[in-house]
C-alpha cells in the first residue's frame, strides 16, 4: 500500500467540515450537572512545572514536527533510532562504566561484521540526564542519527538453531531536511518527498517487541492449538529454545519472569492421574516455583549468584549447566507502602464447580488478616454483568461482609468485570501506594469482547499509570491459561494458579502481602557468552520472554516486574569449546531494571569463569542441582527435543536425594516425578499394545 | 533550508498554537481547586464545543453526541480526583469522551462483535450505490474503518484528528513518548489505507 494513500487517509480524516453546532440547551444541561463541592476533589501535580518551560517546549515541537515529517517522508527507521536515543535520555543515568562498556562492545563487534548487532552499537551511550536544559541540548544531535547506518532489528526466528543472515543495514536517505527551525506554518504543509531503499519498514517490525504478549513467539513449534485465538484454547506453546552456536550469536536476552503457575498446574494434573499437556509446562515457571536460598540484599535492589557444573542431563563430557540466581531486595512488611487492592472476582457459573469460589473466599479471608489499617480493599464481581460490590475501604468488617456475599451466578463477562475493576482502581488510585488489581477467575470469558485485545490494551495503558494486575487462576477443566498469563504480563503483574488452600496461602499471604511491593520494573537480563570458552548454549525456558538483543538497553521494552524478595533463576546448558581456558570468563550476565526506589534504570553485571565451576555434579551447589532437576522434569514433561532420552525414574532418584533435607516442597517434587514416571510408563505400554 | 519539503499531515496539530488556551485552563483549574464553582462553569463553556464536536465525529449522530457529552462531563466530575494536571484538562476530557463513546457502543448488545455492533449506530452500511450520498458514504466508511482499528491505534487517530489534540498532548496524557504516539499514528494510517483499499476493491 502506498504512502500517498496513507496521506490521503490523513487528509480525509482531517476533512471535518464546519464544526458541528451543539444543541442550544446542551450548555445548560452540562452546567446543571456540575456537582457542588468540586474543589476538594482536584489535586494538581506538577502542572506548573510542565508549563514553565513553554518556550523550550515550543521549540521542541518544531523538532518533533520535523521528525514526523522526516519519518513519514523518509521512512520509519529514523524514528526507531530517535526513540532509542530519546528514551534513555529521559530516564537513564548512564554510569561511566556502562558507557565505556558500550564503547568497548561496539569496538569488539566492529571486528565481527557478520555478527548480530551489539546491544548498544546503534544506541549511543546516553548523556547524563537530569535537568531540562540537558535534555533540550540533547535533542538536535539526535536528529543527526538518521544519517548513520542503522542496523535492522535482528531476525527473531531461531527455530533452526542458527540465525538467519543479519538484515542489511539500511541507509536513511538524504532527503530528510536537516535544519528544522521555522517553516512549519500552522498545520498544513504540502509535499511528500523521499523514499526508503527497500521499502517502508512495516509498523509491525517497528513496534516494540511485546514480551510474551500476543505477538508471535520467537521459537519453533508455535502452532495455535486451534483456529480460535480465544475461546477454548487453554494453553499456548511457545516452542523450545534451541542450542545456539556462540559464533553465531553470543547474546541471550530475555525479560525476567516470576510466574509460578505452570508448576501448580502440572501438579494438579499429576495428582489427578494425568500427564499435563506439554503446552501447560513452562520451564522457567516450574524452576521459579522453588526457593534456591539465594541471599536477598538489603542495601541494593538485586544480587546475582552464578554457578556452573557438569550436568548429567546432556551427553558428552563438554556439557555444563549454568545457573544465574537473581534475588530481589526484601522489604519488611512494616516498610512496605500502603496498598490499594481492587479484587475482581469471577462469580460466574463455572466458579461453582469444585468449590472454586469457596476457595477464592477463603483466600480473601486469609489475605484480610495480613492487611494493615492504611491498606484499602475494593471488590468487583462479574457474572452476567459487572458490579461494584464494595468501594475501597479499610473497614475489615465491611470487606468480610462483602466477601460473604459472593455467590456464583450466570455467565462470565470478564471484560466488563475487569473494566469495572480498573475504573474502581483508577478512582481509588493513590500516588506513592501500591495500586493493584487482582483478578480471581477460572479464566473462562465467554461474554464480552470477542477477543482479549480490548482488555489487553486497557490493561497495558493502566499499567503505564501504575496500576498493576495480578491474575490468580482457580479451578481446572475449562481453565484459560493463555488469557490469564497474557493479562498479567500486559498488566505488569504476575500470574499464579491456586488449587488448594495451602497454595492460596502461598499466593495471597506470602506472595501478595509479603511481595506486594514492586522493587524493580522492566527487568531484563542479557547473558553474553565468550566464544573462546563456550561453543554453544541453550536457555532453558523463557521462550515467551525473548527480547531482541539490541533492545536490551531500549528502555521502552516491556519486561518483567519483580516484587520484593522474589527470586528468579535462569538456567543455561552450554557446551564448552575444546581446550577452553579455565581462567577466561565463560559468561557474563547483565541485569537491567528500573528501580522503584531511585526511579532510574540501573544495571549490574556478574561474570562466571570456568574455574568457578564445580568439578562434578555431586559437588555442585544444591541450588544448581535442584534447579537442574526441576528443569529436566519440565523438559521431559513438555517433550523437549533436548530431553528426548530423559529418564524420569533416574530423575526421581535424584529428586529423592535432594528431598532428604526434609523440605516438604522437595518431597512433593520427588513424588510428582515418580507419579509422572508411572504415568509415562503406562502411556508407553499402552501405546505399544495398540 | 527548504521548508516545503517538510511534510505534515493536514489537520494534525504539531505546533504550540494552543498555548494560550492551556494557560486559561490552568488558571481555571487552580480556581476550581480553591473551591470556585464558577470556574467549573467557565471550564465547561470553554471545552464543551470541542467535546461535542469530537463525539459528533465519533458517533455521527447529533443527539447521541449531546447525550454522550453530558455523560462525559458527569464522569469527569466524578473522576476529578484522578486528574493530575499532567496533560491538559481538555485532553483528559477527550479521553473520557472517547471511553464514554466506546461504552455506549458496548452497552446495547454485548454478545455482538464490534463490527456488527457499530453498524447499529452507523448509517446504512450498504455499498454506495447512490451517487448523491457518495461523499457521505465515503465518510461513513472511513469512520467505520477507524472504529474497527485496534484500541491503541483507534484512540490515537480519533484524539489527534477528531479530538484535535496535539501529538505531545496525547503522549503526555497517555504517559508515553511522542514518538510512540507518532508510531501509532503511522501504523493506524497504514491500517486505514489498507482497509479502505480492500473495501474499494470489493
Amino acid at each position: 500500500m502506498s504512502r500517498s494513500s496513507e496521506r490521503e487517509v490523513a487528509r480525509r480524516l482531517s476533512e471535518r467540515g464546519p464544526e458541528p453546532e451543539p444543541p442550544a440547551e446542551l450548555l445548560a444541561r452540562l452546567k446543571a450537572d456540575i456537582p457542588a463541592e468540586l474543589g476538594g476533589r482536584l489535586r494538581l501535580v506538577k502542572a506548573a512545572a510542565a508549563e514553565e518551560r513553554r518556550p523550550a517546549w515550543g521549540e521542541r515541537r518544531w523538532l518533533l514536527a520535523a521528525s514526523i515529517a522526516a519519518a513519514l517522508a523518509g521512512g520509519f527507521l529514523a524514528l526507531e533510532v530517535r526513540q532509542q536515543a530519546t528514551a534513555p535520555v529521559e530516564e537513564v543515568e548512564a554510569t561511566p562504566e556502562v558507557a565505556a562498556r558500550a564503547e568497548s562492545e561496539a569496538d569488539a563487534f566492529a571486528e565481527r561484521p557478520a555478527g548480530p548487532p551489539p546491544p548498544a552499537a546503534a544506541v549511543p551511550p546516553p548523556a547524563s540526564a537530569g535537568d531540562e536544559s540537558a535534555q533540550m541540548a540533547a535533542e538536535p544531535p539526535l536528529l543527526d542519527l538518521r544519517r548513520e547506518a542503522v542496523a535492522a532489528p535482528k531476525p527473531q526466528l531461531r527455530a533452526s538453531g542458527r540465525l538467519a543472515a543479519p538484515a542489511q543495514p539500511v541507509e536513511v536517505p538524504e532527503e530528510i531536511p536537516e535544519g528544522v527551525e521555522g517553516g512549519i506554518a500552522g498545520s498544513v504543509v504540502g509535499g511528500v518527498h523521499g523514499g526508503v531503499p527497500g521499502g517502508i519498514v512495516s509498523g509491525e517490525t517497528a513496534a516494540p517487541l511485546r514480551v510474551g504478549g500476543a505477538m508471535a513467539p520467537t521459537t519453533g513449534g508455535n502452532a495455535e492449538p486451534n483456529d480460535e485465538p480465544y475461546g477454548d484454547v487453554f494453553f499456548k506453546t511457545y516452542g523450545v529454545n534451541p542450542f545456539i552456536d556462540t559464533e553465531d550469536d553470543r547474546l541471550s536476552t530475555f525479560g525476567l519472569d516470576v510466574d509460578t503457575a505452570s508448576y501448580t498446574v502440572a501438579r494438579r494434573y499429576l495428582t489427578d492421574g494425568h500427564l499435563p499437556p506439554a503446552e501447560a509446562v513452562r520451564v522457567e515457571e516450574m524452576v521459579n516455583a522453588f526457593d534456591y536460598a539465594d541471599p536477598a540484599p538489603r542495601d541494593r535492589d538485586f544480587t546475582v549468584r552464578a554457578e556452573g557444573s557438569p550436568t548429567p542431563f546432556a551427553e558428552g563430557g563438554r556439557y555444563r549447566v549454568l545457573r544465574f540466581g537473581i534475588r530481589a531486595r526484601e522489604v519488611h512488611a512494616a516498610e512496605r507502602k500502603p496498598a490499594v487492592l481492587t479484587f475482581v472476582v469471577d462469580v460466574s457459573g463455572s466458579m461453582d464447580y469444585e468449590n472454586r469460589l469457596g476457595l477464592v473466599k477463603q483466600a480473601l479471608g486469609l489475605l484480610l488478616d495480613e492487611l494493615r489499617p492504611e491498606d484499602r480493599v475494593g471488590l468487583v464481581v462479574y457474572g452476567d454483568e459487572g458490579q461494584v460490590l464494595l468501594n475501597h475501604t479499610s473497614d475489615k468488617g465491611a470487606i468480610r461482609r462483602a466477601i460473604d456475599r459472593l455467590v456464583p451466578e450466570g455467565s462470565t463477562n470478564a471484560e466488563e468485570g475487569l473494566l469495572l475493576g480498573y475504573q474502581l482502581a483508577e478512582q481509588g488510585l493513590r500516588q506513592g501506594a501500591i495500586n493493584r488489581v487482582i483478578l480471581c477467575s477460572d479464566g473462562v470469558a465467554n461474554v464480552g469482547a470477542t477477543g482479549p485485545q480490548t482488555i489487553l490494551a486497557r490493561i497495558g495503558r493502566d499499567a503505564e499509570r501504575g496500576i498493576e494486575l495480578t491474575t490468580v487462576g482457580f479451578g481446572m477443566g475449562n481453565y484459560n491459561d493463555v488469557l490469564m498469563e497474557q493479562l498479567a504480563d500486559k498488566g505488569d503483574g504476575r500470574y499464579a494458579y491456586v488449587d488448594t488452600l495451602e497454595e492460596a496461602r502461598r499466593v495471597f499471604v506470602e506472595d501478595l502481602t509479603g511481595t506486594l511491593q514492586t522493587v524493580a520494573s522492566q527487568a531484563r537480563a542479557q547473558v553474553e557468552f565468550n566464544p573462546a570458552v563456550v561453543a554453544r548454549w541453550r536457555l532453558l525456558g523463557y521462550e515467551n520472554r525473548d527480547i531482541a538483543d539490541h533492545r536490551f538497553r531500549d528502555d521502552t521494552v516491556d519486561a518483567g516486574e519483580i516484587g520484593a524478595g522474589h527470586g528468579v533463576t535462569a538456567l543455561y546448558e552450554i557446551k564448552l569449546a575444546e581446550d577452553a581456558p579455565a581462567y577466561l570468563p565463560a559468561a557474563t550476565l547483565r541485569l537491567r531494571w528500573r528501580s522503584d526506589e531511585s526511579e532510574r534504570f540501573e544495571e549490574i553485571a556478574r561474570t562466571l569463569r570456568v574455574a568457578d565451576f564445580a568439578r562434578s555434579w555431586d559437588g555442585a551447589p544444591r541450588a544448581l542441582r535442584l534447579a537442574s532437576v526441576v528443569a529436566e522434569f519440565a523438559e521431559i514433561l513438555r517433550g523437549s527435543y533436548w530431553a528426548k532420552d530423559g529418564d524420569l525414574e533416574a530423575l526421581a532418584r535424584r529428586a529423592r536425594r535432594l528431598a532428604m533435607s526434609g523440605d516438604p516442597r522437595l518431597i512433593e517434587l520427588a513424588e510428582l516425578i515418580e507419579k509422572a514416571s508411572e504415568l509415562k510408563g503406562d502411556d508407553e505400554e499402552g501405546g505399544a499394545a495398540d | 533550508m527548504d521548508t516545503t519539503r517538510t511534510a505534515v499531515f493536514p489537520g494534525l496539530r504539531v505546533s504550540g498554537l494552543d498555548t494560550g488556551e492551556a494557560g486559561v485552563e490552568r488558571r481555571l483549574l487552580a480556581e476550581l481547586a480553591a473551591g470556585d464553582r464558577r470556574a467549573a462553569e467557565v471550564l465547561v463553556e470553554r471545552t464543551y464545543r470541542g467535546v461535542y464536536a469530537f463525539l459528533h465525529r465519533l458517533a455521527a449522530d447529533p443527539e447521541l453526541a449531546a447525550d454522550l457529552t453530558q455523560e462525559t462531563y458527569r464522569r469527569a466530575w466524578a473522576a476529578l480526583a484522578s486528574f493530575d494536571g499532567r496533560a491538559r484538562f481538555s485532553t483528559w476530557l477527550c479521553r473520557i469522551a472517547y471511553t464514554t463513546f466506546l461504552n455506549h457502543l458496548r452497552r446495547p448488545r454485548r454478545l455482538v462483535p464490534l463490527d456488527e455492533r457499530y453498524e447499529e449506530t452507523a448509517a446504512d452500511p450498504a455499498p454506495a450505490a447512490d451517487d448523491q450520498v457518495g461523499g457521505a458514504m465515503a465518510g461513513e466508511r472511513l469512520r467505520r474503518a477507524v472504529l474497527a482499528l485496534p484500541e491503541e491505534l483507534r484512540y490515537t487517530v480519533t484524539a489527534l484528528f477528531w479530538g484535535e489534540r496535539s501529538v505531545a498532548e496525547v503522549a503526555k496524557h497517555e504517559g508515553v513518548t511522542p514518538v510512540a504516539i507518532r508510531k501509532r499514528l503511522k501504523r493506524a494510517l497504514a491500517a486505514l489505507a489498507a482497509a479502505l483499499e480492500e473495501e474499494e476493491v470489493r
